[in-house]
């Protein structure tokens, strides 16, 4: 090119891009693994209920020690495909393993509860004073995501909300939901079979499920906690359901729910710790072993206190890398999730109790087992 | 009688065609004030190290920066535009030079009409082949996608320069003893150059604003800025996309900002381009 | 010639490179389909379920949005590019007329992603409240408007945002067609007593085949755009010939299916199927085009 001002134009676009690119190289930050040379990247994927957690959790731990985490929350779903796909390090996912799957990966695949969540019922309904609570029942939320109760002014929906019947709108619910495959979904789905058997029946409980609201033309879908939460904010007379810690995040109202003891509760600290308590002598004591019935033992616990709707997310690992540095590094990270992470938590997620966090140490002996086998 | 009807309908469609441009117009130009507006504020509290730093966390009030981002599009389009480039330079002086080859349709109708296919399945090809043989996504995979997917863009700039070479020149040059390999150094290259360095710089900017191509294959690098071309990364057009999806106002300020940024970089050399090619055409 | 020859062979390989490429992909997408065509045959396509718990599942909301979302884009794009050519080459005077023609080539570099940040953010807000909710209560017994919009993201919302995103596209075709028009033609017509709007019609007939290019080009685009429908549509799987519903084609459908689609046995074939079906309707469209444009250019220029 002869153009002087074309030739120069092209070389400082050049220089500018590799001038920026350099500069960044050169100053990421170097691993602190002993023997390590540069920079270890170890990626994950799935839940979106906890991903807020994670992220801010990854950023932390790269900063401190230098081994980058990367998490994507792409669901739960596609997490778990891209972990056995391998071609994420670790998943983090809502629902445990089913039995099949468990059994068909027993051994190689190691379940840790690493966070503790509850799944909240959020709404936008104007009119309604925000200091005042709606209260709802399991049994009422099945029919509102089957079509079957279709305006806020439903008798069944005032009869549960005697303060503000009079003020309930005589408005359509648009239900939102997830479009994406998502443990959420599993979980939500799980707890209006458990609540309301023979309104939400077993075919409609999974990760991703057609959901009857929809052919009335008043469901709406999300991808991702986030998405159910971007279109519950902006949807007026919406209901959806998501992590606590979005619900407080958008300062969307939240939903009083009643437990199995017949209380109308909220999400709060003592209440979800509560449903916990009473599933503690149920948990497997090993990452190795079966979690898969964890899943419903959480849900509608007895106790006038418990919360509803209660979730471990559980980070899947394989027991064998094969790479001394992966390992050492997810030891590093496990470590630092169950122990300092615990202690640094976002609104919105709560602290493990101690024995489920013995549950989870004990996978760093067994990763650390594996590396020098292979 | 009839010449009022006609000059009554006249008015009338001159009126609608006015209605109709403005129709169009308009919102194009809401779109770029929008963009401005609510991309200026994070760009102005943000500064240069909205380019130099890392993405803030969901929940937190600080916007954060895009680096990542910047990085993994300027790396990731630089690669796929030298490769597009390189490979339209052959078929666009193969399809010129022979055009009356069987070879040569067959290019030209398998490059134009793949001009319009759904960009996400470049995606899910190369997911398929490179992101799960790997076992992660990378900056790699995701110059690949690209390069796919402005392969036809650098056909039609690269084919159009060449094309509006007068055949005078290629008769001079051969008649000066030329042989066909150095037509295409001095003849196309050299005469139509001004032309090839804007189809260059209009295939970077498309590879620059693609979206698709990368949604399964450069990954989503937030914690560090760039790690390698065989790791995962990140990309200006995929940071706005996903920060979109999301309901966290910090995100939301972020994805302005980027598209602001996007939005500026384009305009400049199209801008450039405009005023310096119309400049040689009479 | 030896020589000739030997150039000849050199500049295939790398042309026909190229060209392999875009087979490869071809081929990838056409043997991963068949299983779900072979399993499901046509039902696949007229069915509209999504239920990886049972497995049954047919893609009809994805290609009824996908088409839909087309055919709304086309309906935007198509007067208002041809009313553009008019209005800039002709109703303006010189230096207002090459501003608008710039800006309409930025507007072309955007990319599509703005316009769907823009479009699912902004407009569709705007017109939620002020066009769709009168639209169903107006108009409620068209069926296109007969459900309650619950958002402004539905499928107008997506089919709006697209064709306004093609209309510079649209646009630079025809205005290059209008500028190989022989003046002499017009000037013939106006000498005659022509009015404006005759000589536009006059204009309108001859650019004809690139006109019906240009929207053939355009959809085979539409078709195929991801980011401004994923950001404007709703994202719900339903089937509906209501346009306020929200809604989703088949490149939104697997933004948000593909990652987690190999968990569950048959989803990625039957993404690639959808994805197929789309891919061969953009072909037929855009070949069609570029057709109608060669045709075009050689009575042009012959």
């Amino acid at each position: 090119m002869k153009e002087p001002l074309l030739q120069s134009m092209a070389i400082i676009m050049t220089v500018l891009a590799l001038t920026i690119a350099l500069y960044f190289i050169v100053l990421a930050p170097d691993t602190r693994l002993e023997g390590y040379h540069g920079t270890l990247v170890i990626n994950g994927a799935g839940s979106t209920l906890i991903a807020p957690q994670i992220l801010e959790w990854s950023k932390e731990f790269t900063e401190k020690t230098g081994i980058v985490i990367e998490y994507s929350p792409t669901g739960s779903g596609a997490g778990r495909a891209m972990f056995f796909n391998k071609t994420v390090v670790f998943a983090v996912s809502d629902p445990p393993l089913d039995r099949e799957t468990y059994l068909e990966y027993r051994g190689r695949v190691l379940q840790l509860p690493i966070v503790l969540s509850a799944i909240v019922i959020t709404y936008n309904i104007p009119g309604i004073p925000r200091d005042i609570q709606l209260n709802l029942t399991g049994r009422i939320l099945a029919l509102i995501y089957k079509g079957e109760i279709t305006r806020w002014n439903d008798e069944r929906i005032k009869e549960v909300n005697p303060a503000i019947a009079d003020l309930l709108p005589n408005k359509e619910i648009v239900a939102v939901h997830r479009s994406d495959s998502s443990g959420t979904t599993r979980v939500f789905t799980a707890y209006l079979n458990k609540a309301a058997p023979d309104i939400w029946g077993n075919e409609l409980v999974g990760f991703s499920i057609e959901w009857p609201v929809d052919r009335t033309g008043r469901g709406l879908g999300g991808k991702g906690n986030e998405g159910v939460a971007n279109l519950v904010t902006s949807t007026p007379y919406s209901i959806g359901y998501i992590e606590a810690s979005y619900a407080l995040y958008v300062g969307m109202p939240v939903a009083r729910l009643e437990n199995k003891e017949g209380y109308f509760v909220t999400a709060s600290r003592e209440n979800v710790l509560s449903a916990v308590k009473h599933v503690l002598n149920q948990l497997p004591g090993s990452p190795l072993e079966d979690f898969s019935m964890v899943l419903d033992a959480l849900l509608n616990t007895p106790g006038p206190d418990s919360y509803p709707i209660v979730s471990f997310s559980y980070m899947f690992i394989y027991s064998d890398y094969k790479d001394v540095y992966v390992t050492e590094a997810l030891s590093r990270l496990i470590e630092y999730i169950l122990i300092e992470g615990q202690d640094r938590l976002l609104p919105g997620y709560y602290q493990l109790p101690d024995e489920v966090i013995e549950i989870g140490l004990k996978a760093l002996e067994i990763i650390s087992r594996g590396s020098y086998n292979g | 009688m009839a010449r009022d009807v006609r000059k009554v309908i006249n008015i009338l469609v001159i009126l609608i065609i006015i209605f109709l441009s403005g129709l169009g117009v308009l919102p194009l130009l809401w779109l770029l004030y929008s963009t401005v507006l609510n991309g200026l504020p994070p760009l102005i509290m943000k500064g240069l190290s909205f380019i130099t730093g890392l993405p803030g966390t969901p929940m937190d009030t600080d916007i954060g920066g895009i680096a990542p981002a910047v990085v993994g599009t300027l790396i990731s389009s630089t690669i796929a535009t030298l490769m597009a480039v390189a490979l339209a330079v052959f078929s666009s002086m193969f399809t010129r030079e022979y055009p009356y080859s069987l070879v040569s349709g067959f290019i030209e109708t398998v490059i134009r009409a793949f001009n319009g296919i759904p960009t996400i399945i470049i995606s899910m090809f190369i997911y398929s082949i490179m992101v799960i043989r790997m076992g992660r996504p990378s900056i790699l995979a995701g110059s690949l996608a690209l390069f796919i997917a402005v392969l036809p863009t650098a056909h039609y700039y690269l084919s159009s320069a060449f094309r509006s070479v007068e055949e005078k020149y290629r008769e001079a040059a051969f008649s000066l003893g030329f042989k066909r390999v150095h037509l295409l150094r001095y003849v196309y290259l050299g005469i139509a150059r001004r032309q090839v360095a804007s189809g260059i710089l209009m295939t970077f900017i498309r590879s620059a604003g693609e979206t698709a191509p990368l949604l399964f294959t450069i990954g989503f690098l937030t914690n560090s800025v760039f790690q390698g071309i065989d790791q995962p990364g990140n990309a200006v057009s995929l940071l706005i996309f996903n920060y979109a999806l999301s309901p966290y106002n910090n995100y939301h300020m972020a994805a302005w900002g980027a598209s602001l940024l996007l939005l500026l970089l384009i305009l400049v050399p199209v801008l450039f381009i405009e005023w310096f090619v119309k400049e040689v055409r009479k | 010639m030896g020589k000739s020859e030997y150039t000849f062979y050199l500049l295939l390989i790398p042309s026909l490179l190229s060209f392999s490429i875009l087979t490869l992909i071809l081929i990838h997408v056409v043997t991963l389909s068949l299983p779900a065509f072979m399993s499901h045959g046509l039902s696949l396509l007229l069915e509209a379920r999504w239920n990886p718990v049972l497995q049954k599942y047919g893609l009809l909301p994805a290609l009824l949005g996908t088409l839909l979302t087309g055919l709304v884009s086309i309906l935007i794009v198509t007067p208002i590019s041809l009313s553009l050519i008019f209005f800039i080459r002709d109703l303006l005077p010189g230096k207002a007329s090459r501003i608008f023609h710039r800006l309409i080539e930025v507007m072309g570099a955007l990319p599509t992603v703005v316009y769907g940040l823009w479009g699912g953010f902004i407009l569709s807000q705007f017109l939620y409240s002020s066009i769709y909710i009168q639209l169903h209560d107006y108009l409620d017994y068209i069926p296109l408007f007969s459900c309650k919009p619950l958002s402004g993201q539905n499928i107008l919302s997506a089919g709006i945002v697209l064709g306004l995103s093609m209309i510079p596209y649209a646009s630079s075709l025809l205005i290059e067609g209008y500028k190989s028009i022989p003046s002499r033609y017009i000037e013939a017509a106006y000498s005659l007593g022509f009015y404006r709007f005759e000589v536009y019609r006059l204009i309108t007939g001859i650019l004809k085949p690139l006109l019906i290019a240009a929207i053939m080009l355009s959809l085979s685009r539409a078709l195929g755009e991801t980011t401004i429908v994923a950001l404007t549509i709703g994202n719900a799987y339903m089937a509906s010939a209501c346009m306020l519903n929200p809604g989703t084609t088949m490149s939104a459908w697997i933004v948000s299916q593909f990652e987690s689609s190999f968990l569950y046995p048959g989803v990625s074939s039957i993404l690639y199927a959808g994805v197929l079906i789309v891919m061969m309707l953009s072909f037929v469209s855009s070949s069609i085009g570029i057709m109608l444009i060669n045709r075009w250019r050689s009575i042009i220029h012959g």
